[in-house]
């Protein structure tokens, strides 16, 4: 199990949240921390945390940059937790 | 031109080549019905239940190149979309819902037939959008085409207030804009490294799925099978990409698929799975599963790579994109020990199965497979098998001979009980000329049998076979082998289908005997109308081959 920091881009629409949300939801990882921030009129900015073992992470990244809104998706910090 | 939303939804449709669409009327959607009415270049097929519309608008997508395209009103008529919208997710079918919604300023009063059909649909669609705005219906819909047909097809919904519908706003088709789109790029040494693999394999096998349909690369699996001289086995929706009679051919994988290209899974030194999700009724136990093969996996979607089993050769791309580079990068070869090892094990399969399942039995009830087996041969595999959900569907797809591209509909992911009269006639409607044939349980039909009504009025001349064993089987089948034949709601006390199909106007008949099943099954083909053919079958018959649920492929029962 790691904790993980995603930065995510999206284009900044009604129901992007749900969508994104709901994703990680599907894929049974809980949400720890979240922050989106208006970046442009277009775009929103995403920091997300959450826990999850490697593979896990590997097919929500992958799904998630199937959503039609998003922009970008990067893992952009990995910290091991102890068992 | 000055327009209103609902004129600019019908001509942005025109625009975009959409020429069927299915749909039923309501409060929320009438602007879009009323500019409909005038509309001649648009053909509207009236349903009986918007599941209808949207399982239809499938049926039309599966059979074609083209979008299927749905319409309903706002609250119920959008809620009963779902089941159809899930069903396309799952089996990656183009098609684009329009619903209407309640007008912009009673969105969230809990207005009469409001439903946020937007938040219901999130899980279960590509992409959807609210329309609020006249202006944005041109850009918005013909943005919808482009993503349900992009990459990996799927459904798109829009909805579209009822005053966006109504306001009037200055049309101009230049102001829909353009959607490029072009397919990931293969790198040469992906295609280097899976010709290397192929060209190293002593026991290489094909597993064909969808995306050679979607894909349109039927020629060029033939091609690359043939070249390479491996063996092609296909999932269910993998069914008629190849014609079943050709000698590179093996069988149908999965739960009720073929004897040898299960078993032989395990025997495979490199598996190339094209446009192919190894989806957990194909694969069995994912822990036994080819453990002695290399994997080459080509899909379109990224994200179904190395999803459920690790490739070494993971070629996002094109299936028929992939294939025309690859034919060039392999060498010509043949397997024909390995082949003959699918052979043995067909032959094992038909002594112990095949034929006592299509033989008639004097003094037995008919079984599903001898009816399946007498329609291939009188339609000469000609036909499109438009099946439900249940046993007669794992039937119809072990025993109808397959030759040409396109001829299998089935609801594979979700299993959509319901599934196969409405999708037939999308299909019949997307492909007049073809024979269109409805393989339906008695269970199954009555999920979706008010659309019935749709071949008279339409005058379409789809062909309804019900195999009818009083059951729903599978769930019988299961409750036999695993629930110690405690048979908990499973038997049915069906209506008379034949009072039902009179009261449509659907001509029909009903035998329960071997010696009429001949005479009834050319009476059906031969009918120059629509025509609903029951066949009481053997109540208790079950489906095998089977890899039971949690086993491996290794572990399938022949009985």
């Amino acid at each position: 199990m790691n904790m993980y920091v995603l930065s995510i881009i999206t284009q900044n629409t009604l129901c992007v949240l749900q969508r994104v949300a709901g994703m990680f939801s599907r894929y049974r990882i809980n949400i720890e921390h979240i922050n989106i921030s208006r970046h442009t009129e277009e775009l929103s900015y995403w920091n997300v945390v959450i826990y999850s073992e490697d593979e896990r992470i590997e097919l929500l990244t992958r799904q998630l940059t199937k959503i039609i809104e998003l922009v970008e998706v990067k893992i952009i910090d990995k910290v091991p937790l102890e068992a | 031109m000055q327009v209103n939303g609902a004129k600019a939804i019908v001509e942005s449709l025109i625009h975009l080549g959409v020429t069927d669409i299915f749909g039923y009327p309501g409060g929320a959607i009438m602007p879009v019905y009323d500019a409909l009415f005038n509309a001649h270049k648009i053909k509207h097929i009236l349903v009986r239940h918007e599941q209808g519309a949207v399982i239809a608008a499938e049926g039309y997508a599966r059979i074609t190149d083209k979008v299927g395209v749905c319409i309903a009103t706002s609250g119920p008529g959008a809620t009963n979309l779902i089941t159809g919208i899930a069903d396309a997710m799952l089996d990656s079918i183009p098609i684009v819902c329009i619903t209407g919604q309640v007008a912009n300023p009673l969105i969230g009063t809990d207005a009469f037939q409001e439903a946020d059909i937007i938040g219901m649909t999130v899980p279960i669609t590509k992409w959807n959008y609210q329309v609020t705005k006249s202006e944005e219906i041109p850009h918005i819909i013909a943005k919808a085409f482009h993503v349900a047909k992009t990459g990996r097809p799927g459904p798109v919904l829009i909805d579209i207030t009822k005053d966006a519908q109504f306001g009037e706003f200055e049309f101009d088709l230049s102001s829909i804009g353009s959607f490029a789109h072009e397919n990931p790029v293969v790198a040469e040494s992906e295609l280097s490294q899976a010709a290397h693999l192929i060209n190293e394999a002593k026991r290489p096998y094909i597993l064909a799925g969808h995306g050679i349909t979607i894909a349109n690369a039927e020629k060029e699996l033939v091609e690359f099978a043939t070249k390479t001289g491996i063996p092609v086995a296909c999932t269910l929706h993998g069914l008629s990409t190849i014609d079943m009679s050709h000698p590179l051919y093996v069988g149908m994988l999965g739960m009720h698929g073929n004897y040898g290209p299960n078993v032989l899974t395990n025997e495979a030194d490199l598996i190339i799975a094209l446009g192919m999700r190894f989806d957990d009724r194909v694969t069995g136990n994912l822990n036994t599963y080819a453990k002695n093969a290399k994997v080459i996996h080509i899909d379109i979607d990224l994200a179904e790579l190395n999803k459920n089993v690790r490739a070494e050769v993971a070629i996002h791309g094109d299936a028929k994109e992939v294939l025309t580079e690859l034919i060039n990068h392999v060498n010509p070869n043949n397997h024909a020990q390995w082949i003959n090892k699918f052979k043995e094990h067909y032959t094992l399969e038909h002594e112990t199965v095949m034929h006592r399942e299509v033989t008639p039995q004097p003094g037995h009830k008919i079984k599903m497979a001898e009816v399946i087996h007498k329609l291939s041969q009188k339609t000469a595999g000609n036909a499109v098998i438009v099946s439900d959900v249940g046993q007669h569907q794992m039937i119809a797809a072990r025993y109808y001979q397959f030759k040409d591209p396109k001829s299998h509909i089935t609801s594979g992911g979700l299993g959509t009980m319901g599934f196969a009269l409405p999708a037939a006639i999308g299909a019949k409607v997307a492909a007049p000329n073809r024979e269109v044939i409805a393989v339906i349980g008695d269970g199954s039909f009555q999920m979706n049998i008010q659309e019935l009504a749709v071949l008279a009025q339409e005058g379409l001349k789809v062909k309804i076979l019900i195999l009818n064993n009083e059951y729903l089987g599978m769930v019988r089948q299961w409750q036999e082998l695993f629930f110690e034949e405690r048979y908990s709601f499973t038997a049915l006390m069906n209506p008379d289908f034949i009072k039902i199909a009179e009261a449509y106007s659907v001509p029909s008949i009903r035998i329960d005997s071997e010696d009429q099943l001949d005479k009834a099954l050319d009476t059906m083909l031969n009918a120059d109308s629509s025509f609903l053919l029951e066949v009481m079958v053997e109540k208790q018959g079950k489906v095998f081959p089977m890899v039971p649920a949690g086993c491996g492929v290794s572990e399938i029962r022949l009985s």
